[in-house]
C-alpha cells in the first residue's frame, strides 16, 4: 500500500510540485475571471424597467433591461438595421432607440432585453437587442375584432 | 371520435407508465437486497413494459400532430395546417411537454438495451443500475403526469399557431433529438457508477462495461453541440455561432465533464488511480445533464434560445439536488474502497499530463456554470441581477482551451509513468519544431500588425495594466492556435507513421493494408487520434473566423455592385413569393473574385414574413396569392406586393404587427482546395430589408474564413468517434478476463 501518509521526503516533494502547479493553473484561471469581471463591458446590471427608472444614476453604463415590446410601438427604419420602441413591463415604459441587427424575433410583445445608456433626450440607446418570441397571435383573436374589406389591395382577390 | 380515443389512450399510457416505472424502482432495490432473480426479473419487464407504454403515447401525440388535432392543446400551440410534414412531426419537440416526453422515450429505448444487454452479465451491478435509471423515468414521467401534461384538450379549433418560424430549420429538427441523445445517455454510466459504489464493487468494471454508452452519449452531445452552433450560424443571420448563451453553455458544461471523464478513466484501467475523481466526474457529468435540460426547459435565466417557460423548475430543483448531494454522500461513504492502487511519480509523465487536462476542462466547465448562473446567484445575495457577458466567458476560456490543446499533442505521446530525456526528446522534438515554424511563418507574414501588438503588450505589462495586456495578446491568439494545432497533427502523424512503419517491417504490409489494419486492430486509440485532429479542425476554424471576420452593410438596387475584401458581390435581381405559410422578397447576388471578375457562384437570401392567420381576411388573401403562384399567373408579383400592402393597413388599423419576420441567410462556400487561399471561407449575405416595389435592398455582408473548418472537424470528429465505439475484439477480451477476474475475487471474498 503507498495510500499512508509520512512517506519519504522526496514523495513529498513530489506531491507539492503537483499541488503548486494544480493550484498555478486553478489561480490564474481565477485571477483571469476576476480581471474580466472588475472590468466593464462584462458586467451589467439585469433590470426591469420600473428598476431602472428608480435607479439613481441612469447615465452609468452596464444595464440589461429587460421588458416587453410595448405592442404597436415598434417603428422599423427602412434601412433595416434601426429601430424604435417602446419597451414595458406593466408597471413603466421606456422608449428605446437601437442600431444594428434587428432579430426575426423582435415582434409586439416579444420578451427583449436591451444594453445600452440613457440619451440626453430620455430616449435608451440601445447597442445590444435580445429577443424571445411571445406566445405568438393569441392576442389577435381573443380581440376578433370584424376586419373592413381591403379585396381591392390583391388583384382578382374574391371574398 | 378516433382522435378522442388516441388521446385518451396516451393519457392512460403515461399513468400506467408510471407506475410500471414506479414498480421497477420497488422490485429492483428489493431484489437487490434479497438477491431475489424473480424479483430482478420483475424490476426489468417493468422497464421494457414501461418503455412500450411511453412509445405508445409518443406514438398518440404523433398521431394528434398528422391528423391536425387542434382540440389538443399542444397541437395548437406547435403545429397548424400550412406546415409541412417533416415539421408536424418535429413540432413534437418544439414545446415543453413533448421534448419531456421525447427524454424520456429515448432514456427507455436506452434502458431496454441496458436489461437486453446485460441479461447474463453484470448480475451484481445490474440491480441498483436499474433502480437508478428507473428512478430517473419514474421522475419523468412525473412531470409529464401532473405538472406539463401533453394530452391537455380544449375546444375544437380551425387552425393552429403553429412553430416558431426560426425552429422551422432542417438541423434544427435534429439538434434537440441529438442534445437528448447526449444528456439522456449518460444516465448509464451514471447509474453503474452508483451501482459500483453501492455494493462496493469499485474496480473497473463499471466504466469499462459502459464505455461505449459514455462514448456514445459524449459524441451525440458533442455533434448536439455542433449542430447548434450551425443552426445558429445560419439562421440567427448575425454572422457567428457561439455567444457563450445559457442554453449553448448547458450542452457544453457536461460535454466537458464527460470528454474528462472519458480521458481519466484511461488512467484508473491501466493504473487503478484517481477511482475519486472517476465516479465523481461521472456524478458531475450527469448532475449537469439534468442540470442542462432544466437550463433549457425551465427558462430560468433568460436566454434568446429558450422557447420555453415553465413550472417544472421546483421539481428539477429537488430532483437535481437529490441526483447530485445524494451521489456525493454515497461517494464519501465508499472513500475507503476508492483507495489508489499507485502514485503519480512525474510531473512529465501521461498520468499528469491527463490530470492536467481533467484539471483545465472541469475547471472550464466550472467557470462556465459559475458566469452562467451568476445572474442567479447574485440575486439571492445582493438582490440584484448580476449578467456575464461574452468578453468575461472568452478572457477565461481561450487561454485555457490553448493550454488544453497543448495538452492534446502531448498526452498521448508521453512516457508512463515518468518520462525519460529520449522519450521527449524521441517524440516531441520533430512536432515542437512543426510548431516553431509555423508560428515564426504566421508572425513573419503579418509582422507589423504583431510589432505593434506586442509593444503595446510590454507597455502595459509596465504599467501593470493586465487586463489591457492581455487585450494586446489577443493578437497572437490566432498564431499560437495555429502553432499549436501543428504540433498536434505532427504528433498524430507521427503516431500513425510509427504504427504503420512496425507492420510494414513484421509482417511486410504494404503501406496502405498495414495502415487500415493498424486502426482497424486498436480502434479505440487511432478513433481517438482521429477525434484530436477533428479537435485540431474546430480551433483553427473558430481562431480564424474568430479574428479575420470582415463586414460590410450597404444599400444595393437591382444590378449595383459591392466590394468586400476580395469579392465583388453582384445584385442580379430578386423575386416575389408567396409560399408555405409565408410571403416575401427573395434576392440573388453573383459573387465574383475581385480581381479577376471571375464568376465563383450565386448566393440567394430571403426576408420572409409569415403572416397572422387569425386574421381572416389576412389569411384568405394569403391563401389567394399562394393560389396564384402555384397556377404560374402573372399576377402573382402584383399579388405578394398587395399582400405587403394589406399587411401595412392592416397593421395601422389593429395598432400591431401582423407579421412575424424570418430571414434566410445566404451563404456561397469556398470548398475546392484548388482556391487554396479562400479554402473553407464563406460570403454569408443576409437582407436587412427588401423593398417589395423598387427592389432596393440593404444588405449585411460577412466574409469568415476557415469558419467551415469547424463543420470539416466536426466531420472528423464524428469518424473518429464513430471508430472508437465500434465493437473491438482487443477490448471484449480485456473486459471478459477483468469480469472473470471480479466474479473470481468476490467468489473468494
Amino acid at each position: 500500500m503507498t495510500g499512508r501518509p509520512g512517506g519519504p521526503p522526496d514523495v513529498d516533494r513530489k506531491r507539492l510540485k503537483f499541488l503548486v502547479l494544480g493550484c498555478g493553473i486553478v489561480a490564474t484561471m481565477g485571477g483571469l475571471l476576476i480581471v474580466g469581471m472588475s472590468r466593464p463591458g462584462g458586467v451589467a446590471y439585469y433590470l426591469s424597467v420600473s428598476e431602472f427608472l428608480a435607479e439613481p444614476d441612469q447615465a452609468k453604463v452596464g444595464f440589461r433591461i429587460n421588458g416587453k415590446v410595448d405592442p404597436g410601438s415598434i417603428v422599423r427604419a427602412a434601412s433595416g438595421q434601426d429601430v424604435a420602441f417602446v419597451v414595458t413591463d406593466g408597471a413603466a415604459s421606456l422608449p428605446v432607440r437601437y442600431h444594428g441587427v434587428v432579430p426575426d424575433t423582435f415582434v409586439d410583445d416579444a420578451d427583449v432585453v436591451v444594453e445600452g445608456r440613457l440619451g440626453a433626450d430620455g430616449t435608451f440607446e440601445a447597442h445590444t437587442l435580445l429577443a424571445k418570441c411571445p406566445s405568438k397571435y393569441e392576442a389577435a383573436i381573443e380581440e376578433g375584432q370584424p376586419m373592413p374589406d381591403h379585396s381591392d389591395l390583391v388583384p382578382g382577390a374574391t371574398n | 371520435m378516433l382522435r378522442d380515443l388516441t388521446n385518451a389512450i396516451g393519457h392512460w399510457a403515461l399513468f400506467l407508465g408510471l407506475l410500471g416505472a414506479a414498480w421497477s424502482v420497488v422490485a429492483a432495490l428489493l431484489g437487490a437486497r434479497i438477491h431475489g432473480r424473480g424479483l430482478q426479473r420483475s424490476a426489468e419487464r417493468a422497464v421494457l413494459a414501461t418503455s412500450g407504454l411511453i412509445a405508445v403515447a409518443t406514438g398518440c401525440l404523433v398521431a394528434g400532430f398528422l391528423a391536425d388535432d387542434f382540440r389538443l392543446d399542444y397541437v395548437y400551440h406547435y403545429s397548424s395546417t400550412s406546415q409541412p410534414l417533416p415539421y408536424k412531426i418535429g413540432a413534437l419537440w418544439g414545446g415543453q411537454a413533448g421534448s419531456l416526453l421525447l427524454w424520456v422515450l429515448i432514456l427507455s429505448v436506452m434502458a431496454c438495451v441496458m436489461v437486453g444487454t446485460n441479461q447474463r452479465k453484470n448480475r451484481a451491478l445490474m440491480p441498483w443500475a436499474t433502480a437508478v435509471v428507473g428512478a430517473t423515468i419514474t421522475f419523468f414521467l412525473v412531470l409529464l403526469n401532473f405538472i406539463e401534461p401533453p394530452f391537455l384538450t380544449s375546444v375544437a379549433r380551425p387552425d393552429g399557431v403553429g412553430l416558431n418560424p426560426q425552429l422551422k430549420n432542417y438541423w434544427m429538427m435534429i439538434h434537440p433529438p441529438c442534445l437528448y441523445l447526449g444528456y439522456v445517455g449518460f444516465t448509464i454510466p451514471f447509474a453503474f457508477g452508483i451501482s459500483a459504489l453501492v455494493t462496493r464493487r469499485t474496480g473497473d468494471i463499471w466504466f469499462r462495461t459502459t464505455r461505449r454508452w459514455t462514448v456514445f452519449a459524449w459524441f451525440f452531445l458533442g455533434t448536439g453541440v455542433l449542430l447548434g452552433a450551425y443552426w445558429a450560424y445560419i439562421e440567427l443571420g448575425w454572422g457567428g455561432y457561439w455567444a457563450w448563451d445559457p442554453v449553448e453553455n448547458a450542452s457544453l458544461m457536461p460535454w466537458l465533464t464527460g470528454t474528462a471523464f472519458l480521458h481519466s478513466v484511461m488512467i484508473q484501467e491501466r493504473k487503478g488511480m484517481l477511482k475519486v475523481w472517476n465516479a465523481l466526474l461521472v456524478i458531475l457529468t450527469f448532475s449537469l445533464s439534468i442540470f442542462g435540460t432544466f437550463l433549457t426547459r425551465s427558462g430560468i435565466i433568460s436566454s434568446v434560445h429558450s422557447f420555453a417557460t415553465s413550472d417544472i423548475g421546483p421539481a428539477f430543483g429537488v430532483f437535481l439536488a437529490l441526483v447530485f448531494f445524494g451521489s456525493l454522500v454515497l461517494l464519501v461513504s465508499r472513500l475507503d474502497n476508492l483507495r489508489s492502487e499507485h502514485r503519480l511519480e512525474s510531473v512529465l509523465s501521461r498520468e499528469s499530463s491527463f490530470l492536467f487536462n481533467n484539471l483545465i476542462l472541469v475547471g472550464m466547465a466550472a467557470t462556465v456554470l459559475l458566469l452562467t448562473t451568476f445572474p442567479m446567484f447574485s440575486e439571492l445575495a445582493t438582490g440584484r441581477k448580476v449578467t456575464m457577458g461574452p468578453p468575461i466567458f472568452n478572457l477565461v476560456n481561450i487561454p485555457w482551451a490553448l493550454l488544453l490543446l497543448a495538452l492534446v499533442g502531448i498526452g498521448p505521446l508521453i512516457a508512463w509513468r515518468k518520462a525519460s530525456r529520449e522519450n521527449l526528446l524521441r517524440s516531441f522534438v520533430a512536432p515542437g519544431l512543426v510548431a516553431v515554424w509555423v508560428l515564426l511563418l504566421l508572425l513573419i507574414l503579418d509582422a507589423r500588425a504583431y510589432l505593434a501588438s506586442a509593444g503595446a503588450l510590454l507597455g502595459a505589462l509596465a504599467r501593470l495594466d493586465v487586463y489591457t495586456a492581455f487585450q494586446q495578446f489577443k493578437t497572437f491568439y490566432p498564431a499560437i492556435t495555429f502553432a499549436l494545432g501543428a504540433f498536434v497533427l505532427a504528433t498524430v502523424a507521427i503516431e500513425f507513421w510509427r504504427g504503420v512503419r512496425v507492420r510494414v517491417a513484421n509482417y511486410s504490409e504494404s503501406v496502405m493494408l498495414a495502415l487500415g489494419r493498424l486502426v482497424w486492430r486498436n480502434k479505440r486509440r487511432y478513433g481517438g487520434y482521429i477525434v484530436h485532429v477533428g479537435v485540431v479542425l474546430v480551433f483553427f476554424g473558430v481562431a480564424a473566423s474568430g479574428a479575420y471576420q470582415i463586414e460590410a452593410v450597404r444599400e444595393l438596387a437591382p444590378g449595383e455592385p459591392l466590394i468586400v475584401d476580395d469579392y465583388l458581390l453582384r445584385y442580379d435581381g430578386y423575386r416575389l413569393v408567396a409560399e408555405d405559410d409565408y410571403f416575401g422578397a427573395e434576392a440573388t447576388l453573383s459573387v465574383h473574385d475581385g480581381a479577376s471578375g471571375e464568376r465563383l457562384g450565386t448566393v440567394l437570401t430571403e426576408q420572409r414574413y409569415h403572416p397572422n392567420l387569425m386574421f381572416p381576411e389576412l389569411r384568405e388573401t394569403f391563401q389567394h396569392v399562394k393560389a396564384l403562384g402555384e397556377a404560374g399567373s402573372p399576377q402573382y408579383a402584383e399579388g405578394v406586393a398587395g399582400l405587403y400592402r394589406l399587411v401595412t393597413l392592416l397593421e395601422r388599423q389593429a395598432g400591431r404587427e401582423v407579421k412575424t419576420p424570418s430571414t434566410e441567410v445566404g451563404i456561397h462556400s469556398s470548398l475546392s482546395p484548388l482556391a487554396a487561399s479562400r479554402f473553407a471561407e464563406d460570403v454569408y449575405v443576409m437582407p436587412l430589408a427588401i423593398d417589395p416595389a423598387t427592389g432596393r435592398a440593404n444588405f449585411r455582408v460577412f466574409v469568415n474564413p476557415m469558419v467551415n473548418f469547424l463543420w470539416l472537424g466536426g466531420l472528423v470528429f464524428v469518424l473518429g468517434a464513430h471508430l472508437a465505439v465500434l465493437p473491438d475484439a482487443r477490448e471484449r477480451r480485456r473486459l471478459d478476463a477483468a469480469m472473470a477476474l471480479e466474479e473470481r475475487s468476490v467468489a473468494v471474498a
